[in-house]
């Protein structure tokens, strides 16, 4: 058990640590209940890799009264806003951009192109295809959480 | 082989024919005589939409709120004519092609508040206007009961991040005349919420308006309101006769112990497309 008083003993890296999952936590405390509704929404987790690099990456996708698909990427402990997220129902291929920066103040430009794998599973359904981060290619495969 | 059929053999066969088709004529046309029960009434002068002290039965086979087959109502949109948003178009194509083996009511996870009584298991309304509750208790899928406050209460705001969105959601409702009118939102997503495929989204809001024509009719009214998933509102309904017996012909009328998750050998051989 942590009680708070030890907490406070923590290093910063420590807290920092705590901090990231904190928030990544947070990030599955919302769209747990969205399971058989737009099949995009709801919160996914999953790997980017890209130049041999593995990322870990969190994405919570809402669907607006408008039809607007809008939504949040966290990984590294980094808020990321979603645009231009776009399902095609003929083919469920799905389309997110995504501008953000990165901890030390880099930006980001990610374009994520996928297919809904398992589209009728609330457990097992999932989103793999291409992740482009800038000029940088590679795959990516996310799990309905 | 030719059979050969004398003028004997042939009024032989009429007369076996009427001996054998008289007596259901004649149980039709006294049960075309029975006068119509009345619709009952509690103490207090509302329509009674479960049982009568005393008596026994439950509400049992229905229809459709698309359809106009069966116990559906003839005013029912078919199913090409639902005013659905394109994904919920291409995903209820999807389900129907899949066998609907990703039905969650097939998993024993609760069905929405009109599949559950659209359920061969049949289901019972409980009013306490005492309590300002009405309670339905179904008999299929997991055993669940649904609660409907009568207390005046508003509907929650599905946007207040302190909801917890529910399987059957928050359920107040009132009377206009003889027929309860009950308003339904924050729902959690997780089920389907009428028989047929139909998707749905956090933003559904249903109006079901449930009245009792006669004692053994039950008529169910359910408007649909779902900007997520429909370009607009839209209406159905089906009717629920009421049952006497139990479902396994036994004279005690009442609904009998089933639970989904009992011994569930199903799920395994639910088999789809894909």
């Amino acid at each position: 058990m942590i009680y708070w008083h030890t907490i406070n003993s923590f290093s910063l890296s420590n807290r920092k640590i705590l901090a990231t999952i904190f928030i990544f936590l947070l990030g599955f405390s919302y769209p747990l209940f969205s399971q058989e509704g737009h099949p995009l929404v709801g919160s996914w987790s999953g790997d980017r890799l890209v130049n041999d690099k593995n990322t870990r990456v969190l994405v919570l996708l809402d669907l607006q009264p408008d039809q607007e698909i809008t939504g949040t990427l966290i990984e590294n402990g980094v808020r990321i806003p979603l645009s231009d997220v776009t399902l095609d129902p003929q083919d469920w291929s799905v389309n997110i951009s995504a501008i953000g920066e990165d901890r030390a103040g880099n930006t980001l430009n990610y374009k994520i192109q996928g297919v809904i794998g398992n589209l009728g599973s609330a457990t097992r359904r999932n989103i793999t295809g291409t992740w482009h981060d800038g000029t940088d290619t590679g795959s990516f495969r996310l799990q309905r959480n | 082989m030719v059979i050969g059929v004398s003028t004997n053999n042939l009024l032989l066969l009429i007369s076996l024919l009427f001996f054998i088709t008289a007596p259901h004529a004649s149980a039709q046309s006294a049960e075309d005589s029975t006068p119509v029960r009345p619709t009952p009434r509690l103490a207090n002068g509302q329509v009674n939409l479960g049982l009568e002290p005393g008596q026994k039965g439950f509400w049992g086979s229905s229809g459709r709120i698309f359809d106009r087959r069966g116990r559906s109502h003839q005013s029912n949109l078919l199913e090409e004519e639902l005013p659905l948003q394109p994904w919920a178009r291409a995903l209820l194509e999807y389900r129907k092609a899949n066998n609907q083996k990703d039905d969650p009511h097939a998993r024993c996870l609760p069905g929405g508040i009109t599949r559950q009584i659209q359920t061969v298991n049949g289901f019972e309304i409980l009013q306490h206007p005492e309590l300002n509750r009405i309670y339905l208790v179904f008999g299929g899928g997991p055993h669940t009961w649904r609660m409907i406050h009568t207390d005046g209460r508003p509907l929650p705001d599905i946007n207040d991040p302190d909801l917890i969105p529910t399987y059957l959601g928050y359920s107040t409702a009132h009377w206009e005349e003889d027929t309860l009118v009950v308003e339904t939102n924050g729902f959690n997503e997780k089920t389907w919420f009428a028989s047929g495929s139909l998707p749905s989204t956090r933003y559904l809001h249903l109006t079901e308006r449930i009245s009792r024509p006669d004692f053994e009719t039950l008529r169910y009214e359910l408007t649909v309101d779902d900007p997520g998933a429909y370009t607009q509102t839209w209406s159905g309904g089906f009717d629920v006769a009421w049952n006497w017996t139990s479902w396994d012909g036994s004279e005690l009328g009442e609904l009998h112990e089933y639970f989904c998750q009992d011994n569930e050998r199903d799920v395994q051989h639910f088999l789809g497309s894909e």
